[in-house]
């Protein structure tokens, strides 16, 4: 599951953003990807789409890192 | 030409703090906050519940149903407040006067409610056609062309939209405007009815909402809550004030605005502190004479630590002398008419020297170490008070007011 988000988050963050997939890791910081706060909200809000599941805000707005984004994805959807 | 001292001799609110502004103020004293779940709105699938709503509000109170078919929901608060306003001033109108007269109002989205309805009809329903008032109940500048209408005014007006700081940018502009000589009476202020399902998903996502209450400098602030509302004050010049006889509410001193150029939604310290210099600088204040600031005072984290930052860097140690609140912790953001409703705010509390409090405090938070007015007005001395207002897309109003002492 957890490679699945993974590849769900570097997808999404790859079309939202114009950039190559190749281009982001699991270390990749969205400060390193160029995104701001903005982007990081859209990523989330698209994961919460695509997984049908809500994130609390104050949880949502920490999320700086592909590793946060996927970490709190699988423990909300393993919780279910 | 010499500028000219530019008072406010007329005010009218309404919000979820009351319809008229003697409601208002003793809301304010009170610290009876107007925030309260949403009942206008389907608010089943949002993640907030609660807004600053306008209470039992009626149209037809007010307007005759052809009127209400014509004037969406945020024009009618705007000739509602505008009504109270020019009623309290005790303006007689000639024909000169209505000449020499602006309307100069601020909204940032305009008639909302008529936006949903009418597409919902296209979208969603399927219809082929939507309501004929479509147009002339969304445009912006509705509230200022009914206000025109409403009293024979032929001056110039016009409508500003910068977000949050819409009405603040209005009465600058009305102030300037009165004080260089281009109009000698304004009509300014602003509405605003944003708790619309489609445009409360909008807030919903960016994730600003706090999900229980707007607790402003609270270390446990999670965000801003939405309100409905409008208000309009008048500004005459002092000479024609004192020539009628006019009770005058307060002096308008000094109005600053500056872009912070960075960021569309992430606030700059710097443009906020420019805009406070500015302000101060036009009324030719030191820093040390103001009293009372009224915040922009959101309740997000970005914007209360940054604008205790702000305030400290432009007031330094006299930061610690001074009180600031937010009052949108009783009538809620009101997004374009916020700052309206905090300008008779401010004017009330220099002409009552009262204090109005930051409702709902909590926890202190170290980032916001300022003298907020926690949960309770507060009677004092006050000469000259600040209201701020920085909005999204950077771009940054600040009005000084003075208290009306007769000289």
């Amino acid at each position: 599951m957890e490679e699945e988000i993974y590849n769900k988050v570097v997808a999404l963050i790859a079309a939202n953003n114009h950039i190559s997939p190749e281009t982001i890791t699991i270390d990749s910081s969205f400060e390193d990807l160029a995104m701001d706060s903005l982007d990081g909200l859209t990523l989330i809000n698209d994961l919460e789409n695509e997984y049908n599941i809500t994130l609390p805000n104050e949880e949502a707005v920490k999320i700086k890192t592909v590793r946060q984004a996927v970490n709190s994805l699988n423990k909300i959807i393993t919780q279910q | 030409m010499e500028n000219r001292r530019v008072v406010v001799t007329g005010i009218g609110s309404i919000s979820a703090l009351g319809k008229t502004v003697g409601e208002t103020w003793k809301n304010v004293v009170d610290c009876n906050s107007g925030i309260a779940p949403i009942t206008t709105t389907d608010m089943s699938n949002i993640r907030f519940k609660k807004g600053a709503q306008v209470k039992e509000y009626d149209p037809l109170n007010y307007f005759t149903e052809k009127e209400t078919d014509l004037i969406d929901r945020f024009a009618q608060f705007g000739v509602i407040a505008a009504r109270e306003a020019v009623q309290d001033c005790g303006i007689e109108w000639t024909d000169k006067l209505k000449d020499s007269t602006c309307v100069i109002m601020g909204t940032s989205i305009g008639g909302q409610e008529t936006t949903e309805a009418s597409f919902y009809s296209l979208f969603k329903e399927n219809k082929n056609r939507v309501n004929l008032f479509t147009i002339p109940r969304i445009m912006p500048n509705a509230a200022a062309s009914h206000i025109t209408m409403q009293f024979g005014i032929t001056g110039f007006a016009y409508t500003i939209s910068t977000a949050c700081a819409s009405s603040n940018h209005a009465i600058g502009n009305a102030f300037w405007m009165v004080r260089s000589g281009m109009c000698d009476m304004a009509v300014t202020g602003g509405s605003e009815t944003p708790l619309n399902f489609g445009f409360l998903k909008a807030w919903e996502a960016l994730r600003v909402v706090d999900p229980e209450n707007c607790r402003p400098f609270s270390k446990d602030r999670q965000g801003m809550v939405l309100g409905e509302g409008g208000a309009v004050l008048i500004l005459e010049t002092l000479e024609a004030a004192l020539q009628r006889g006019a009770e005058i509410h307060a002096e308008i001193v000094g109005f600053g605005m500056s872009s912070d150029a960075t960021h569309i939604t992430k606030p700059d310290q710097k443009g906020p502190e420019k805009a406070m210099r500015m302000a101060l600088n036009d009324a030719s204040l030191s820093s040390d004479k103001i009293d009372y600031i009224n915040a922009h005072g959101t309740g997000t984290l970005a914007n209360d630590s940054l604008e205790t930052a702000a305030i400290k860097a432009v007031f330094g140690d006299h930061s610690k002398k001074l009180a600031v609140s937010s009052t949108k912790s009783l009538h809620g953001h009101v997004l374009g008419g916020t700052s309206a409703i905090e300008a008779v705010i401010t004017a009330s509390a220099l002409k009552y020297q009262v204090y109005p409090p930051t409702a709902n405090y909590t926890v202190p938070d170290p980032e916001c170490d300022l003298d907020v007015v926690p949960n309770k007005s507060r009677q004092g001395k006050m000469n000259y008070a600040m209201s701020n207002s920085f909005a999204f897309g950077g771009l940054n109003a600040v009005l000084v007011f003075k208290k009306w002492d007769g000289g």
